[in-house]
């Protein structure tokens, strides 16, 4: 299934009646087997897209969807999440974290435990199946969170910033952990991130929001095949999509750091 | 391996002198409460020795404050005549009931005022209202309208336990995390799934606060109702007795009390303990 978002605007009303116009216009599609990043300066509403492709925000106009495939008979679309702030669950331990999301689908305990188990040896926390979240240290529970939503094999896969509450180390671990899990399943993605390095890193194409109200300023295919970008002789190009991309940016964040704006 | 830097350590430690050397040193022994188990039994045992001399020895008289033998003689010889388990069953009955409909009334209203903003709105004045009002108060309009007996006793004692329940479950729910609530509504958690699997779970260690504070206070109602106007009961016992100038009966209603209190407050404990593993 294929998401599509057409013209999304999103205008934010406070409770004295202010209004915030946060997304403006924005049409984008996720293809099938696509990782698709979006970067912009914070504060430009990339939470607040990924929330109304969740479900999670209401949207103010506009669509958002899923085409279904020749032959495909529809059903609500499995969407699994990663938060910024892991949000696992502190009251259940790794295993019935990682089963929420099949439990919700009234997964059969059995089958349950075993897609679990699957998952937690996958993002390498074997072993740590019955400790709680504050056992673990963060990069261990955004693993949990990730093995969370790959559990319910997602139609589309949303992360929001799952890689910036890390210290810099446990980041670029698991940002090739990442890639190497998405290798696995290969999964839609809409990635959500303000750090171009990340997304020239992972993402098959960049979608580069512009400041308040955020709107799609350029979309960039990266060319260069995803194993390779961390390659010696590939780092000249891999710094010119960079470059590009912080010089499309640049002025919005610059403004940024001088409002005063939620991350 | 040995870098230059090592090197240059060691020779500065060697020719360093004890005298010029400064050592330095933990600073925070004083906070580290250490103490065997032992220490405990001991203790109490040698307070208790100490009471049964100042007795003994008449530095207090047994009319004032008795002597532990006389307290324990006092007890074994309630026990031997049925009148202790007589007043603790009547208390207990009493304390169970109440706490009991207090604590599940209190959790289910709390929850409703959580998640209803009507009932909130209609509510939450009229519980701040009542709340204020001494629950002994009520005890003559209770037996008013369902006579005496022990239903008044009981529901005073609900009453007390029923309001830092509510409230205490009350701000759980409000105050559960979104972030959480956005996780499992993101995995399609439906609203009463939602409620059993997320916001329940998150209010519990608020919940249990609330049945704490609730438990100490249900102890206290209860002696002053049984004192009020009871037959048996420890609150009775203990009046009885006063009267009667039985100080050594009368110490063991006191400590009767206070074992009841520690009772509860473990039985809470080993609850909590049970239902929230996950937290520190
Ligand atoms: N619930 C909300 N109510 C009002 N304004 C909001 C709300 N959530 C976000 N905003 C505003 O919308 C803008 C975009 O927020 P967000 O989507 O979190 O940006 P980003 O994730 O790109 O940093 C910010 O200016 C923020 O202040
Ligand atoms: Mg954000």
């Amino acid at each position: 299934m294929r998401l599509i978002m057409e013209s999304v605007n999103k205008t934010y009303r406070d409770k004295r009646g202010q209004e915030t116009h946060v997304l403006q216009d924005i049409d984008l599609s996720v293809e099938k087997d696509e990782f698709l990043a979006i970067v912009g300066p914070s504060g430009c509403g990339k939470s607040t897209l990924l929330g109304m492709v969740a479900g999670l925000v209401p949207l103010t106009s506009g669509s958002i969807s899923f085409a279904l495939e020749d032959g495909q008979s529809p059903h609500a679309p499995r969407i699994g999440v990663v938060f910024q702030e892991h949000a696992l669950f502190p009251w259940r331990t790794v295993q019935r974290n990682v089963e929420y999301g099949l439990e919700v689908q009234r997964i059969g305990k059995r089958e349950r435990t075993e897609r679990a188990r699957t998952l937690i040896d996958m993002v390498g926390l074997s072993g740590f199946e019955q400790r709680y979240p504050h056992q673990l240290s963060g990069g261990m529970r955004q693993r949990v969170g990730i093995a969370r939503a790959l559990a319910i094999e997602p139609d589309l896969l949303l992360m929001d910033e799952p890689l910036s509450a890390l210290d810099a180390q446990v980041r670029q671990l698991l940002q090739e952990e990442l890639l190497r899990i998405w290798e696995q399943h290969r999964q839609k993605t809409l990635y959500v991130t303000h750090n171009i390095a990340e997304a020239v890193a992972m993402a098959d194409r960049i979608v580069v929001l512009s400041r308040r109200p955020g709107r799609i300023r350029a979309v960039l295919t990266v060319e260069i095949p995803r194993a390779e970008r961390s390659l010696p002789d590939r780092q000249t190009q891999v710094a010119e999509y960079q470059r590009q991309i912080w010089d499309l940016i640049r002025s919005d964040a610059e403004q940024a750091l001088y409002e005063d704006v939620r991350g | 391996m040995r870098t230059s830097g090592d090197r240059n350590m060691d020779t500065s430690n060697r020719d360093a002198s004890p005298a010029n050397r400064v050592i330095v040193r933990y600073r925070l022994r004083f906070l580290d409460r250490r103490a065997p188990a032992w220490v405990g039994v001991i203790g109490v045992a040698s307070i208790l020795a100490i009471w049964q001399m100042a007795s003994s020895f008449g530095f207090v008289s047994e009319a004032d404050l008795p002597g532990p033998a006389s307290i324990f003689q006092a007890a074994v010889s309630m026990v031997q005549n049925g009148s202790l388990l007589l007043n603790v069953e009547a208390s207990l009955i009493r304390i169970v009931a109440g706490y009991f409909i207090g604590a599940i009334s209190g959790i289910l209203i709390g929850l409703w005022f959580g998640f209803s903003r009507i009932t909130e709105r209609v509510g939450m004045p009229i519980a701040n209202a009542l709340y204020p009002i001494p629950k002994l108060a009520i005890i003559p309009l209770l037996i008013l309208w369902i006579g005496a007996g022990e239903m008044p006793k009981i529901l005073v004692v609900a009453a007390e336990v029923f309001f830092p329940v509510l409230f205490n479950t009350y701000s759980g729910v409000r105050n559960t995390d979104p972030l959480l609530i956005r996780a499992a509504a993101s995995f399609g958690a439906q609203p009463l799934t939602l409620i059993r699997q997320v916001i329940l779970p998150a209010s519990l260690p608020t919940i249990f606060a609330g049945l704490r504070i609730g438990a100490g206070l249900s102890l206290l109602v209860l002696v002053a109702a049984e004192m009020i106007g009871a037959q048996h009961g420890i609150g009775a016992m203990i009046l009885t007795y006063s009267s009667l100038m039985q100080t050594p009966n009368l110490m063991v209603g006191v400590i009767l009390l206070s074992i009841l209190g520690l009772a509860i407050t473990r039985g809470l404990g080993q609850i909590e303990r049970w239902l929230l593993p996950w937290k520190e």
